[in-house]
């Protein structure tokens, strides 16, 4: 079995997650027995095209394969499967709520816009999407669940929120006790925040729902969806909304993985505070489709400074953090960065990179700098992967 | 010129008098300030009263003279009740200013009341586990939702300038910003008493299990999720599987 497994398994050990006490085996892994008897009256039979020991289910009734991939992140909840032709198939919600006073004038008028609701605690709540679009439409702020990549703690609502968001991306799994691989943050470096306890929520919240959850640090995905040619080898950086998450990956094992809380909101604060307008303002500027290479005008041009800013931070971490570290693998062959997530997705991102990453020694020979096939399902491909390779 | 007919006296007797406020109860929210035909008819009226009374001694000039007299006497009673109703209207829009200052000043406690909460958490956040499961029975303090409120409030006030604000208005008006009050006060009690708990195993497995919340209001079902479909994974599966047997 893999080591990434073992390598989660202990980080989930190590931190002693509230949630998973009620585990009844300690070992999260599954070995050929555990899975023949949980699948006993299931066809099991290989996809086409993978390699004969690629532990591929497909079964008569259902055209699905078991394991699910989540990536629960600040900005993007997204879920994905795999159906038996092999494609990909993701579900996304913005992990986003706004709740607005129960009345029949507000009842009225989200029934006229076609926006569906819940009511909670007195209060009509619009979560995903729909709650985005309605902040936009009233010049307000979503409420977020989760702040700088973990569960809020300032946000009363969270959990059930997530509850619920979670419900509308994962349906029941195919079978009790579906793996479910989802993402956390590595370490974070600048911030003393409790990844223990954001860990041990989502693990309660998949428990809840019947999986078997399996957290997978969120750089750790990205490596696993995009350096396969690269045998694992290289470095997959996360650039979220709420944090930057990187992994130096020698043969799929991390040798190196920590975050940073700085995202793409940290961006769009910035750049906010320079302009003297709502973040939410400075988002929308942000994602109107810039390019780095050549801002037009005052504004792009404070967004331009602030993704330099926050590439080079991040770069200068990776070569610290590389340095410091006693047990750094050596690497033969110069290796390849790949860089996921929505904040990656600026026209001239990996440009800028190059740039930035020309400024400093890096410690490293790189042959590559690139971005990654789909940079919004990446972490949560990666997490499928993970999940689909422990499945049988 | 005793028997002059007096113009402006004619014409108030034709005109009824009423406070603004007056208007505003009957649920009238426009007033035209005075017909500019009828004057003039009334006028003409007035003219030809007079006229009559002296009709061998005017000539054609004097008689435009008279019409010229009576009209300017009308405009300056136009005038008069203009300026009347324009104070009014601006001591309505003081009115307005004041009650939205009222409110900026509950926002500002509110920001207070939540920027002490904010402290109080994290002081709390020191101890090993921290976050509360438990939701607040009253929800929490919006400021987006209150600088709605006012905003809306002022908007309306406003939409239509050359009108009058009924005292319903007023009274919609005084009545959000009361409420507001209200809001403050209930959500800084709130903060000050709230106890940060950690959450009990058990505490996080029910609220966690599906049959816990059956009862909700839900209709997430009905909700359009974004769907996307992806390359497919099948390569890198089967690269893991074996550079995962070459590592056994
Ligand atoms: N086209 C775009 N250009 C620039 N930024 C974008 C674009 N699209 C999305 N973003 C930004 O990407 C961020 C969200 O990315 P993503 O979904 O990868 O984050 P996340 O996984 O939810 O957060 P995290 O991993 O930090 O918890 C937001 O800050 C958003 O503004
Ligand atoms: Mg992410």
């Amino acid at each position: 079995m893999g080591d990434f497994a073992d390598y989660a398994r202990k980080d989930f050990d190590k931190k002693n997650v509230v949630a998973s006490a009620n585990n009844e085996e300690a070992d999260v892994q599954f070995n050929v027995e555990d899975a023949k008897a949980f699948s006993a009256e299931e066809t099991v039979a290989t996809t086409a095209g993978t390699d004969t020991s690629a532990p591929v289910v497909t079964t008569s009734s259902t055209p699905v394969t078991l394991g699910r991939g989540l990536d629960v992140g600040t900005a993007n909840l997204v879920s994905s499967f795999q159906d038996n032709s092999g494609n990909v198939n993701l579900k996304i919600q913005r992990n986003a709520f706004i709740d607005i006073d129960c009345d029949d004038y507000t009842r009225n008028m989200l029934t006229r816009l076609g926006v569906q609701y819940v009511v909670v605690n007195g209060r009509m709540v619009v979560v995903g999407d729909p709650a985005f679009e309605l902040a936009n439409i009233f010049n307000r702020n979503t409420r977020r669940p989760m702040k700088e990549g973990m569960i809020s703690p300032d946000e009363a609502d969270a959990l059930p929120i997530e509850k619920m968001l979670l419900e509308t991306l994962l349906e029941k799994p195919k079978q009790p006790g579906e793996i479910c691989y989802y993402s956390v943050p590595a370490e974070p470096i600048d911030a003393d925040m409790n990844v223990v306890y954001h860990q041990g929520v989502f693990g309660g919240l998949l428990k809840g729902l019947g999986y078997e959850p399996k957290p997978l640090v969120e750089g750790h995905a990205v490596v696993f969806s995009e350096l396969a040619e690269d045998d694992f080898t290289g470095i997959g950086i996360s650039c979220g909304g709420g944090m930057f998450n990187v992994c130096v990956s020698y043969k799929s094992i991390p040798a190196l993985s920590f975050s940073t809380s700085r995202g793409g909101d940290w961006i769009d604060r910035n750049v906010a505070s320079v302009l003297g307008c709502s973040a939410s303002r400075a988002c929308g500027l942000k994602e109107k489709g810039i390019d780095l290479t050549n801002p037009q005008g005052r504004e792009e041009e404070a967004v331009e400074i602030y993704y330099r800013n926050l590439i080079s931070y991040t770069l200068k971490n990776i070569k610290e953090r590389f340095e410091s570290s006693s047990s750094m693998p050596s690497f033969p062959e110069p290796i390849s960065i790949v860089c996921a997530g929505g904040t990656s997705m600026i026209g001239g991102f990996t440009e800028v990179f190059q740039q930035e990453f020309e400024k400093i020694q890096f410690p490293i020979a790189v042959k590559e700098i690139r971005l990654a096939e789909d940079p919004l399902y990446s972490v949560s491909k990666g997490c499928l992967v993970a999940a689909l390779s422990e499945s049988v | 010129m005793s028997s002059a007919f007096d113009v402006p006296k004619a014409v108030d007797k034709r005109l009824s008098t009423m406070a603004v406020d007056e208007l505003a109860k009957r649920g009238m929210r426009t007033v035209k300030v005075l017909d500019k035909a009828s004057i003039m008819s009334l006028i003409d009226e007035a003219v030809e009263t007079v006229v009559a009374d002296r009709l061998a001694e005017l000539k054609a000039d004097d008689r435009e003279r008279l019409r010229e007299e009576a009209k300017t006497q009308f405009k300056k009673l136009v005038q008069e009740r203009n300026s009347r109703q324009k104070e009014q209207q601006e001591a309505y829009e003081e009115r307005i200013e004041n009650l939205r200052a009222q409110a900026v000043s509950l926002e500002e406690k509110l920001e207070e009341a939540e920027r002490q909460k904010d402290e109080i958490s994290t002081e709390v956040e020191e101890t090993p586990v921290v976050e509360t499961v438990e939701v607040p029975a009253s929800p929490s303090l919006d400021v987006d939702q209150i600088r709605d409120v006012v905003r809306e409030a002022v908007a309306e006030a406003k939409t239509e300038p050359a009108e009058v604000a009924s005292g319903s208005q007023m009274e919609d008006l005084k009545a959000s910003i009361d409420a507001l009050a209200n809001k403050v006060v209930q959500g800084a009690a709130a903060t000050s008493s709230k106890h940060v708990e950690p959450p009990s195993e058990d505490a996080l497995m029910a609220l966690f299990s599906r049959e816990g919340d059956e009862k909700v209001e839900n209709n997430l079902d009905q909700v359009e999720i974004k769907n996307a479909k992806a390359g497919g994974v099948a390569a890198n599966l089967a690269k893991l599987k074996n550079l995962q047997k070459e590592t056994e």
